[in-house]
């Protein structure tokens, strides 16, 4: 699956036209229909707004994670992963957007991709720590992109 | 059997002529000779030649030498073939050293020793190379006289050509033979034959076009003007083989002379492109031989050199009766469905759902598929998706009343059109598959061990008229069973509401014509989300409300008025899937969507359940139809999407979601939802059209919003059902009206 999405988001990619390099984590086409949605092109209000709402959103969720990562909390992990899955997909930030959602599939005690139990809380838990750091560094990645494509 | 292999030979003759005419010239004189030499009684040639008819010289040539081969044959067997060559191998050897008697029954003596009949074939060929080298110039030097005496026996040249299979060109030079023939001028000169397999067709153009002095091919091409050695192409080596399926009648399959059985089994796939092609893939098939003599069938392996095997298995040529028999398996390839498939290959969904929801299919079929039909597309092979999803998008399903598409969508689209492809989002709506609901569903089970594809994009067929919608509902189960054909009942009462003349007013976005009135409750926990939402609703004109949980979602619901639900899945407190059967559930009890039709039919499950106290709803005027939810969800897990449809969703939509998508899905859905609310739709129209003040109601959505709700009194509500009760206070004008 991650296969056939990075696959597919270079194609897409490759097939917008006009649009600021944003790197490979975003999906130009996800993110640029965001970007059609400000009525001025320059001002950009409206997905500033909702870029930068998001910034906020995850930073208080990749807090959320640790806390609950403390706390060996992986129903609650599994839903921040699910949240933020859901805003990181929509902004098109398919980096943490996958790893979120390993996040959500680990806290529910599965393989990364959901579909095989692994019923090892600590492996668990080491791998939701493994990818935590991957997804912060990740954000950190888009983050640097889009504000300086806000700036 | 004499008789089938001149039909054959016949059949044959155009390539070979070709090939053969562009050989030596005195070669056919040579040939009929070599064709006669091995023969014990010389004065057979004769007879055969003196008998041979005009029309059909090649099968009574035949019959002659098949007969005199016939002796040897029967004990040769297999390799029959290949002894042919040896034989006229050793022909030529004996007319080389000129004593007939070596040749006789030589080829006999090592009947068996042929195992690897290519290898002395070149054997053959490269002995007699140097000689043929001598002498080339003599073959040729004289084209002009060497020609056949009589027409016929250019023909014999391709029949003897034709027996040793093998032998791709034969030069014979006969100082005996020919009477006009200069060559007997040498008579010591050697017979020249060379041996070459027929697949090297290389070496044969090669040979021809080295060995042959300029002179005389030039000569060569005086006399052969359309057949000179250019008309020779690998292509023209090719050949015809009988195949049949059990029991049925059999059929020529053209298959070049070096294919292997894999090959005809494709060749065999385009033949029988309706039976087998669509259901089965060429490895699927296999090639059953019935060899002569009541030896034990065979099935050929595909790695199996086709034209030898026959060869070996029919020395003399395959007649019909020997047609190789094709069997395939008992068990079909699934076969897809054939309407949803075309649309997901459009979309170019990714490979991985391919496996499975769609089994591999030949590739003839798909090469003559057009984009429009139904037929099996493999991803990519559809190069244009726009055109389809133009032809299929909504506005079709609703021609006539679906005006055109809104201002600020159609920048949008625009936009999106110069792209090559929609995006990853892939949604599906499995009510307009025309009623492949289930088979999704189906699939499922044997998909969810690998992480599943995303959801699968649908734009509406546009044969999934409104009663196909209504019917594909009810197999979904969840929304309550709901008349076929809403419209008729619709259209009557609209009449009796347009007297009473309440004119709804509704928000300006509705006059430009566009996106159908509705109202959308977006339900969406994630804040990002729901802001990129409902801008998205602000920009589609449609009025919207928001609720961050599911039980927040079903209280807003039964307030009524809403034609669709934009429903994530995973929601906190109450998820997607909860809200979504509690929504179904409730409809049911309170018969939402029930016409009077179906009404009396399930009316039996209805008494009992009478809704009562709070799964009452307030009043069944605000739900005219089962409201449409559409899920929303991130998950790549095809086994959500299905939990989603299964739980009573109409449709789902990937996060991330594209605008484009949701902007089709409001429309169709809305136009659907349209239809069923006809009158509602037909004062909006008439509406639009008088009256141009509404557009000073921007601002009052909320007001708007509940004039609408009102005006679109109960038409769903049956007077004179088990429904009329739920619909008291609205029903006085209804009912006059319908019945």
């Amino acid at each position: 699956m991650p296969d056939t999405h990075s696959h597919e988001e270079d194609r897409s990619e490759e097939g917008s036209v006009g649009l600021p390099d944003l790197g490979d984590s975003i999906d130009a086409m996800t993110f640029e229909q965001i970007l059609e949605m400000d009525d001025d092109e320059d001002e950009r209000e409206f997905s500033r707004s909702i870029v930068f709402g998001f910034f906020e959103q995850a930073e208080q969720t990749f807090k959320k994670m640790d806390d609950a990562l403390e706390e060996r909390d992986l129903a609650t992990l599994s839903s921040l992963g699910h949240f933020l899955k859901g805003s990181s997909a929509t902004l098109g930030l398919t980096k943490v957007k996958d790893s979120c959602e390993k996040i959500q599939h680990y806290g529910q005690l599965k393989d990364e991709a959901g579909t095989t139990d692994e019923p090892d809380e600590d492996k668990c838990l080491e791998r939701i720590k493994d990818t935590l750091v991957a997804v912060k560094e990740e954000y950190a990645e888009v983050e640097k992109v889009l504000k300086k494509f806000y700036a | 059997m004499a008789r089938s292999i001149g039909e054959r030979l016949r059949a044959k003759f155009s390539r070979r002529h070709s090939t053969a005419s562009t050989i030596s010239h005195s070669s056919a004189d040579g040939e009929a000779q070599a064709a006669a030499t091995p023969s014990p009684a010389p004065s057979r040639t004769l007879q055969s030649h003196a008998s041979r008819g005009s029309q059909r010289p090649s099968s009574t040539i035949d019959s002659a030498t098949i007969e005199e081969e016939g002796k040897d044959v029967a004990a040769r067997g297999v390799h029959v073939h290949s002894v042919d060559a040896g034989e006229a191998t050793r022909a030529d050897e004996r007319d080389a050293s000129g004593d007939p008697k070596t040749l006789e029954y030589q080829p006999s003596n090592d009947l068996h020793e042929t195992a690897a009949p290519s290898s002395k074939l070149l054997e053959a060929g490269i002995d007699d190379k140097p000689k043929h080298d001598s002498i080339s110039t003599v073959d040729f030097s004289t084209p002009s006289t060497d020609i056949l005496p009589v027409p016929e026996e250019d023909e014999d040249e391709h029949l003897a050509e034709e027996r040793g299979e093998k032998i791709a060109s034969i030069q014979f030079d006969t100082p005996t033979y020919g009477p006009a023939n200069p060559n007997n001028s040498k008579p010591d000169l050697p017979r020249r034959q060379s041996l070459l397999p027929a697949q090297q067709t290389k070496l044969i153009k090669t040979l021809l076009e080295t060995d042959l002095p300029s002179e005389a091919r030039a000569a060569s091409l005086d006399y052969f003007t359309n057949n000179g050695p250019s008309t020779i192409s690998p292509n023209m080596v090719s050949r015809k083989i009988w195949v049949k399926r059990p029991g049925a009648s059999a059929t020529l399959v053209t298959i070049n002379e070096d294919d292997l059985v894999d090959d005809v089994r494709d060749m065999i796939l385009k033949k029988y492109a309706n039976s087998l092609g669509r259901s089965f893939d060429s490895p699927d098939v296999t090639l059953r031989i019935v060899p002569r003599e009541q030896r034990q069938e065979r099935t050929l392996g595909p790695e199996e050199p086709m034209s030898r095997t026959l060869d070996a298995y029919f020395p003399g040529g395959q007649t019909v009766e020997e047609a190789l028999v094709i069997d395939v398996p008992l068990r079909r390839t699934p076969k897809p469905s054939p309407q949803p498939q075309n649309r997901y290959y459009d979309e170019q969904r990714p490979m991985e759902t391919g496996s499975d929801y769609f089994p591999p299919m030949p590739v003839p079929a798909a090469a003559q598929s057009s984009p429009h039909l139904p037929t099996v597309l493999p991803a990519g092979v559809n190069g244009n998706p726009h055109t389809t999803l133009t032809a299929h998008s909504m506005s079709v399903l609703t021609t006539g009343h679906v005006p055109a598409l809104p201002s600020p969508g159609s920048t949008t689209r625009r936009h999106h059109r110069e792209r090559p492809r929609i995006g990853r989002q892939h949604t599906s709506s499995p009510t307009v598959l025309n009623g492949s609901v289930s088979q999704p569903a189906v699939n499922n089970e044997h998909s969810s061990a690998p992480p599943a594809a995303p959801p699968l994009p649908t734009p509406p067929a546009p044969q999934a008229q409104n009663h196909d919608l209504a019917s594909q509902i009810q197999r979904v189960a969840t929304p309550p069973p709901r008349i076929s054909s809403p419209r008729p009942r619709n259209n009557r009462p609209k009449k009796s509401k347009k007297a009473n003349g309440d004119h709804p007013s509704l928000p300006a976005g509705m006059l430009n014509g566009a996106v159908p009135p509705i109202n959308v409750l977006i339900v969406e926990d994630n804040i990002i989300n729901l802001k990129l939402l409902e801008a998205f609703m602000k920009r589609l004109k449609v009025r919207w409300q928001t609720a961050m949980n599911g039980r927040e979602a079903v209280t807003k619901w039964r307030a009524g008025g809403f034609h669709l639900v934009l429903m994530d899945i995973q929601l906190p407190i109450m998820s997607g899937l909860e809200a979504t059967k509690e929504i179904r559930r409730l409809e049911r009890l309170n018969s939402i969507g029930v016409f009077s039709s179906s009404a009396s039919s399930s009316a039996p499950e209805q008494g009992p359940d009478e809704p009562s106290g709070e799964d009452k709803l307030p009043s069944s005027v605000l739900f005219k139809s089962p409201v449409i939810i559409v899920a929303l969800t991130a998950s790549s897990l095809q086994s959500d999407r299905h939990e989603a449809l299964a739980a009573g969703c109409n449709d789902f939509l990937t996060k991330p979601v594209n605008f484009v998508w949701l902007e089709r899905k409001v429309m169709e859905w809305g136009c659907m939802q349209a239809l069923i609310d006809f009158d509602g739709w037909r004062k909006w129209k008439d509406f639009s059209q008088n009256n141009t003040e509404t557009e000073k109601e921007k601002s009052g959505k909320a007001i708007v919003a509940a004039k609408k709700k009102k005006n679109r009194a109960s038409l769903g509500s049956n007077p004179g059902g088990s429904t009329s009760r739920l619909a008291v206070h609205e029903e006085g004008p209804e009912t006059v009206a319908v019945s």
